[in-house]
């Protein structure tokens, strides 16, 4: 997305729902399938997900272009949320889609929800690599596990973690080469 | 495992895409529909605003009977006693001065004391000093008491009664006490009722409503008459 149209969103989307929708469209795919390499769980990552969108939603007043980009801005709360969903065992929140469709959303696709799920879990199981790099990686603390799957599932560079961790680029660098010590010694 | 060799694992680890266009659709629609972005009607905003409205009133009604009033009717009351010709000429004739304002059951009684005669109680003092307020004690009213006396100056006793140990009697023994109580109408604006009083005294330790207040001060020396001891 163009940067002058994201920011000119962004300014809408504070009133004009039209505008969040489009923010919305763009990032849901990107937070979600962070969520989800994080976690390896569509149950966790679809809560992560959208309480990351109702917290952006929420606290969009207070975001300032100048200090962080929206993609940065948005992938902090991802990480906060997923950080917690790693603290607390039984992390469901208020806004997930369990809860929404208490309140009577319903999904608008006419597909089969679980029919959909067990289309993603395939998906999921089918790359064992990834699940077992997961699954060790899972193992190592919160702040090694971020910088690794934002650097190396995200592509992200240095100094947009930096962004995203609201860290200086030597300590996210420094964090990085410890994981991966850590990472090293989990193998 | 090498660190080369883990880094270009990670950098080449082939992740899933996966896509669930039911959560993300609900999602969407859940977050459209939010309350932030639902617009209010006039009646909405009554709800919302109605309870803020009441409470805004209370505190500006109860503001204004408990601070702001008494001060009003304390200023009024002072303004009324020194506007009375007999009342200033008692103060010219004898040195006297207000010190001391009471309100009670909608009247206003104001004390008339030599300016020799200091305060009684600490609370009279303090208040006498800063303006012309000696109603209460407390600390807001202190405080608005100073904002009253920045905006109503002209209510400030000119002399200013210097702070004394409680229950001190006037420096000059020789002379006999001579003081009033003013009885003030503050919806006539006068000053209906005198009460000589030959002790100092605080007005708020004194029981005035078996008082007999008359019409008129009538000082021996003032008037030119002696007071009618029938009225």
């Amino acid at each position: 997305m163009d940067l002058e149209r994201e920011k000119g969103l962004v300014k809408q989307a504070l009133r004009n729902p039209t505008a969040f929708a489009e923010l919305y469209d763009h990032y849901y795919p990107k937070v979600f399938g962070y969520a989800l390499k994080r976690t390896a769980d569509l149950e966790a990552a679809q809560d992560i997900t959208s309480e990351t969108f109702f917290k952006a939603l929420k606290g969009l007043w207070r975001f300032r272009w100048r200090n962080i980009s929206f993609s940065s801005w948005l992938f902090r709360i991802a990480s906060n949320e997923t950080a917690q969903y790693f603290r607390q065992a039984d992390y469901r929140k208020s806004a997930s889609l369990e809860a929404l469709q208490d309140q009577g959303f319903e999904p608008a696709s006419p597909d089969d929800p679980h029919g959909e799920l067990i289309e993603a879990q395939e998906e999921l199981d089918r790359h064992l690599e990834f699940r077992q790099v997961q699954g060790r990686i899972a193992r190592l603390p919160a702040r090694y596990q971020e910088v690794i799957a934002l650097r190396y599932f995200e592509q992200k560079q240095i100094k947009e973690i930096a962004e995203i961790l609201g860290k200086k680029e030597g300590t996210v660098k420094s964090l990085l080469h410890r994981a991966i010590e850590k990472l090293r010694e989990t193998g | 495992m090498k660190e080369e060799d883990l880094i270009n694992k990670l950098e080449n680890l082939e992740t899933p895409e996966v896509d669930l266009p039911g959560h993300r659709q609900a999602l969407r629609a859940a977050l459209i529909n939010s309350d932030r972005f639902q617009r209010r009607t006039a009646m909405g905003w009554a709800r919302i605003l109605a309870p803020v409205a009441a409470a805004v009133a209370l505190i500006s009604f109860f503001g204004f009977v408990n601070l702001i009033q008494p001060e009003l009717h304390t200023t009024r009351a002072m303004e009324v006693a020194r506007s009375d010709a007999q009342v200033q000429a008692l103060m010219a004739e004898y040195g006297l001065a207000i010190t001391e304002v009471r309100l009670q059951d909608g009247e206003a009684f104001v004390l008339l004391a030599p300016r020799s005669v200091r305060g009684h109680s600490e609370d009279v003092v303090h208040d006498i000093q800063p303006t012309s307020k000696l109603y209460s004690g407390s600390s807001a009213s202190r405080t608005l008491n100073r904002l009253l006396g920045w905006v109503f100056p002209h209510t400030l006793d000119e002399q200013r009664l210097a702070p004394t140990p409680e229950g001190e009697v006037p420096p000059d023994a020789e002379e006999p006490f001579r003081g009033y109580v003013l009885r003030v109408d503050l919806a006539e604006k006068t000053v209906s009722g005198f009460l000589e009083i030959d002790h100092a005294a605080v007005l708020r330790e004194m029981d005035l409503t078996e008082a007999h207040f008359t019409e008129s001060a009538l000082p021996r020396d003032i008037g030119g008459e002696e007071p009618d001891p029938d009225v």
